[in-house]
């Protein structure tokens, strides 16, 4: 929340954001190879934030407030780091965990970090009427309301998944880089304001 | 017999060596050629008598026999599911199974359960021609979960390339299934009933209370207000159990019409507004489309080259579609999920109306502020940073030389925050202690693995050890003496069992009689006894025998075993008499062996004196 009230409160770059709308970045996952093989029992009974359970999943679970996310370690030294809110933050968490790694006695490294997927949210602040959208651009939507209550519409260039809702909320996910994430936004808007609710 | 055209009749044939077939009478060849026309037979590897040959498959056949069966088993299927939930038209199932060929084709069955991809296949069937069901339906006939039919049902459109095609674009129109769930609860159906509920189903369109919700809710909840309104008893249980939604769904759509307006009005005013929408559905709103720039033709006539763009991308006919069927963009209410979104946010900006708590919260705002940044400085360099977003936005990777720089200076995390995530040596112990009890099975799991490694790594190694000579010889050995030690076990049962036998008393006559014979003989042995100055002349004689004859020892020894038997003896023999009829079987016994052998006939002797003049000691 404090991350969209200050991105609100800042002026907007109507140039790279001619909506006036900025979408927020809400989750990040990322990887990384530690590059050394690891024995997920001594690191499950020795760090305060782990937890094991082999027979459910063959991966220790470990968390740090700071940023606050997600790691998911696996034997072969691979890591994957969730929840971070920027890019930045999630290469620090992942330097963190590794970190703590280190100090557990394994010759940990920090090999091939990549962002593997940006998830935005934003909110439009108008309804949509989500069958208008189907009907005219129905080569890149999927709209069941049986299954689910939002329109699944995935945009080829970028190449990002976006899920529209009747409320005017919109997430995007699939993108590798923030930009994408922005891009597909600008793109879909337009149409959005098309099928907004008219009023009397 | 053959006919004969020149002779005119029909003669005996004659077929010579040459192979050709003549006329008895003239000689006339009749046939040129030697083929055999009747059926033969040969003896397969198993002995069976087979038609020899094959058949022949034509052109028209296109499948083999086992997708043959494939396609009519999936046929058969898909009839049943149809006639199964009311529809009784074949051509359904015939779409079906073409739907369902073009799947074959493309391996889409492999791995999934071929009732789950029949009934996706009628599933698309039904969608294309309107009839009124939806995966629900095709879900409590199956007993199987909706998502995972829908999941079915989405992967199909991908296969058959449905995703750009009217059947699967068009969303479903809640009005389809006024009708079939006024039949379902009326028994015999009603028209008024159908009329009202289709006019609430409008209404509710027009209210944006349909965008993004399932057709079951608001159709459960339009028949159940119309049923009412027209004076026919009904229970939302009944509602529910026509259109599967659950009762917190029926109740919160019929909140949500009682907030519209169309909600206070009566039965005839619903259907005269109803008629008036019918004929004004086709009156744009007059400002609502001026912000449309685009001309471009989007809907699925845009390669038609007659067709032109009407309004939003859709051609004249696509645009009375869409507005029948979810509406329109004009008037209305807003959408429930809208309205709740506004709460939020007004209730988001309502401390902002209070001077002092805007100042708070603003200064609340920069002191976040300063503290991320100087988060930011404290665990992130800036120069870092900055090369670190720089190169994320642009390709999303990082080039290999900043890597290895970064991998090395790992130290720059603040290590007093790492430490707090390691324990200590009692926190170690502890978390060890409650690991291994919440993973005990899988601890139990991994210690029989390793059981099982071990026996086979043990059996591997008495393999090889087998073609060893040493080890065979020192096997032998080992069996040797184990052997000797079942052997010496056995002989200690039996004279166990011996003395057992003998302590017991006597129960019967029989037993008696025994034991009396035997007292004759303990008298006998008495008297032997008595002899005290023969007794001592032997044991001297035995002396002298051992000094002369010293290879023999070994003999020497063995009495001494005897030595040490006789004090149990005795004891018997305090105990009651039955002790000396052991005595004296055991004298005989040794009488016996000594017999065989010629040689030993002087040995007998003193080995008895032996033995008496033992027993003389102890009775004194």
């Amino acid at each position: 929340m404090a991350d969209q009230g200050l991105e609100g409160s800042q002026p907007v770059d109507l140039q790279k954001h001619p909506s006036g709308i900025v979408p927020t970045l809400q989750n990040i996952v990322s990887t990384v190879n530690l590059d050394c093989k690891l024995d997920l029992k001594t690191i499950a009974l020795q760090a305060r934030n782990a937890e094991y359970n082999p027979k459910r999943f063959a991966a220790v679970i470990m968390r740090i407030r700071d940023p606050k996310t997600t790691a998911l370690i696996f034997a072969s030294g691979k890591m994957v780091c969730t929840g971070a809110k920027s890019e930045q933050q999630s290469k620090l968490a992942a330097r963190k965990y590794a970190r703590i790694i280190q100090k557990l006695g394994f010759p940990a490294k920090f090999k091939d970090f990549k962002i593997q997927n940006i998830v935005g949210s934003c909110d439009v602040k108008f309804p949509i009427r989500l069958e208008g959208l189907a009907y005219s651009h129905g080569a890149f939507s999927s709209y069941e309301p049986e299954l689910f209550p939002g329109l699944i519409y995935r945009m080829k260039q970028p190449k990002i998944v976006l899920l529209i809702f009747v409320s005017g909320k919109i997430v995007l996910t699939g993108a590798k880089v923030r930009d994408e994430t922005y891009t597909a936004f600008e793109n879909i808007y337009p149409v959005l304001t098309e099928f907004r609710k008219n009023q009397q | 017999m053959v006919y004969c055209s020149h002779c005119a009749k029909n003669v005996a044939g004659e077929r010579l060596d040459d192979g050709f077939l003549c006329c008895g009478s003239c000689g006339r060849v009749l046939e040129d050629y030697f083929f055999a026309e009747e059926p033969s037979f040969v003896k397969n590897a198993a002995g069976q008598s087979k038609l020899s040959g094959n058949y022949v498959r034509t052109v028209q056949s296109e499948y083999s026999e086992s997708r043959q069966r494939t396609l009519d088993r999936a046929y058969d299927e898909i009839k049943y599911l149809s006639f199964g939930l009311g529809v009784n038209d074949e051509h359904m199932a015939e779409q079906a199974l073409t739907f369902y060929k073009i799947a074959l084709e493309r391996n889409f069955t492999r791995g999934r359960k071929s009732e789950q991809v029949h009934a996706a296949c009628l599933y698309i069937a039904f969608r294309h021609n309107n009839k009124p069901y939806l995966l629900i339906d095709f879900s409590n006939y199956l007993r199987t979960d909706v998502y995972v039919l829908g999941a079915v049902f989405l992967q199909l459109c991908q296969v058959l390339r449905l995703g750009e095609h009217p059947i699967v674009q068009k969303p479903v129109d809640p009005s389809l299934f006024i009708h079939r769930y006024t039949k379902n609860l009326l028994k015999r159906g009603s028209k008024a009933v159908s009329d009202t509920a289709l006019a609430i189903v409008a209404s509710m369109k027009r209210d944006w209370m349909q965008t993004g919700r399932k057709p079951s809710g608001l159709c459960g909840a339009a028949l159940y207000i119309s049923a009412l309104a027209h004076g026919i008893k009904c229970s939302k249980p009944d509602i529910l159990k026509i259109v599967h939604v659950c009762e917190a769904t029926l109740t919160k759509r019929l909140v949500e019409f009682e907030d519209t307006e169309s909600s206070s009005l009566t039965v005839e005013e619903l259907n005269t507004m109803a008629k008036e929408h019918e004929k004004n559905s086709m009156i744009m709103p007059g400002g609502g489309l001026k912000g449309c720039i685009s001309k471009d033709l989007l809907c699925e006539h845009k390669e038609d080259s007659g067709v032109t763009h009407f309004a939003l991308g859709l051609c004249e006919a696509c645009y009375k579609d869409f507005d029948k069927l979810s509406g329109g963009l004009g008037g209305g209410l807003d959408p429930p999920a809208f309205q709740r979104a506004e709460r939020e946010r007004f209730k988001k900006t309502l401390p902002e109306e209070s001077v002092d708590e805007a100042c708070a919260l603003a200064n609340a705002s920069n002191d976040q502020f300063k503290s991320h940044k100087e988060d930011l400085h404290a665990y992130v360099p800036e120069s870092i940073g900055a090369n670190v977003e720089h190169e994320a936005t642009k390709d999303g990777k990082y080039d290999d030389s900043h890597r290895e720089d970064e991998s090395e200076t790992l130290s720059d995390i603040d290590d007093e925050e790492v430490d707090l995530y390691i324990h200590d040596e009692e926190g170690k112990h502890i978390k060890k202690l409650l690991w291994e009890t919440a993973n005990r099975e899988y601890l139990e799991e991994q210690a029989a693995k390793e059981a099982a490694a071990a026996a086979n790594k043990k059996a591997f190694e008495a393999n090889f050890e087998n073609c060893s000579e040493d080890l065979l010889a020192a096997r032998e050995l080992a069996a040797s003496s184990a052997e000797a030690v079942a052997k010496s076990r056995k002989e200690m049962r039996q004279k166990r069992a011996y003395e057992a036998k003998n302590t017991r008393p006597a129960q019967s006559a029989a037993e008696a009689f025994g034991q009396m014979s035997n007292k004759k003989r303990n008298l006998q042995g008495l008297k032997s006894k008595v002899n005290f100055e023969l007794l001592n002349e032997l044991f001297d004689e035995m002396e002298n025998t051992d000094d002369l004859k010293k290879p023999k020892k070994v003999r020497f020894d063995l009495p001494l075993d005897n030595d040490d038997n006789i004090p149990s003896k005795v004891e018997d023999k305090n105990e009651d008499e039955m002790g000396l009829a052991d005595e004296f079987d055991d004298e005989g016994d040794m009488g016996e062996m000594y017999q065989n052998t010629e040689n030993m006939a002087d040995k007998y002797f003193p080995e008895d004196g032996d033995f008496g003049y033992d027993d003389y000691d102890d009775y004194y």
